[in-house]
């Protein structure tokens, strides 16, 4: 059964349809109001019912769903101990906002609320996981970092801390790309960057064939952009700090 | 059972547990408008906001996505 509450102008103070009882608060007398006040109050402090707006039932009641579902348990399971707790609430609400967006539902309040609470980095988070960043970029870095004899999990922290802290300033180098693409990739993040007076940019990369054409890009750079560059190499694990 | 309030009905379910709202939509006690009512993390919550009641000292919640997370975690099915 489910109650709900309203306050409308129309007469009718009960309407019931099936199993749900609307009532119209405006249609209620002084004494009728007070005999609901206690029962509502009774149902929360004594039967430990919730008392929820009704906006809020429909979401809890969707995230729920969409949380039960194995995309986010497993990527939960396996991020879980991997990275800190309160990025894992932010990424179990990305993947939630991702559902949303993919059924063409708008998402504005929902990326609001995920900065509201956490910050640039919940913001970072959700963004990185909508462009398929978690299982395209961090599964698999973790992974090739476990591979390493000398693996250590604070290697792993260090490096996720920087894609997540710096993932507006981060590109990532796929598979998928050719020489040539990767480079244009870059020159075109780097004039983005420059647009907006950011001064450095990360470049990501896993993986042999993506280590190789990292240097082929770094090569290419080095005429227009002769800083200094960060390398910072693990493995098959490369991120290189480029600075204009 | 299922109780769901409206928009509409805000108010209603704030004067019932003793709450009101002052000159900047912040919630607050009805007996001591200078009380301003907190989420179960402490913060200020406006009626705007307001999301509902939970048991367990009467926990005032938020309508954002983080406090539906917490709220799927710690609400029985």
């Amino acid at each position: 059964m489910q109650i709900i509450f309203q306050a409308f102008s129309n007469n009718k103070n009960i309407t019931v349809n099936g199993p749900v009882i609307i009532i119209n608060l405006n249609a209620l007398d002084k004494n009728q109001i007070i005999g609901i006040q206690k029962i509502i109050r009774y149902a929360v402090d004594k039967d430990r019912i919730p008392l929820l707006q009704d906006d809020t039932q429909k979401l809890l009641e969707d995230f729920k769903q969409v949380d039960r579902e194995s995309v986010s348990q497993n990527l939960i399971a396996y991020f879980k101990g991997k990275i800190p707790a309160i990025d894992i609430e932010a990424l179990r609400q990305s993947i939630y906002v991702k559902v949303v967006s993919d059924r063409g539902g708008d998402i504005k309040k929902l990326k609001w609320d995920i900065t509201a609470r956490y910050g640039n980095r919940g913001r970072n988070i959700c963004n990185l996981y909508s462009a398929g960043y978690f299982t395209s970029q961090i599964q698999p870095m973790y992974d090739e970092m476990l591979s390493q004899s000398d693996f250590s999990p604070s290697d792993f922290n260090i490096a996720y801390d920087r894609i997540v802290n710096e993932s507006p300033y981060a590109v990532f180098i796929n598979r998928e790309m050719s020489n040539q693409v990767a480079e244009k990739e870059v020159r075109d993040r780097i004039n983005t960057a420059l647009n907006y007076g950011i001064r450095y940019l990360n470049i990501h990369g896993i993986g042999e064939e993506n280590v190789e054409k990292i240097v082929y890009i770094l090569e290419k750079l080095k005429s227009d952009f002769p800083l200094p560059q960060e390398i910072k190499r693990q493995g098959n694990v490369i991120v290189v700090k480029i600075q204009f | 059972m299922q109780i769901t309030f409206d928009k509409t009905a805000k108010g209603f379910i704030l004067n019932s547990f003793g709450k009101a709202t002052d000159k900047e939509g912040y919630l607050v006690e009805k007996n001591n408008s200078k009380q301003r009512v907190l989420t179960r993390d402490g913060q200020e919550i406006t009626e705007e906001e307001f999301g509902g009641i939970i048991p367990g000292s009467t926990i005032f919640v938020k309508n954002d996505l983080p406090t539906v997370m917490e709220l799927s975690d710690h609400l029985k099915p």
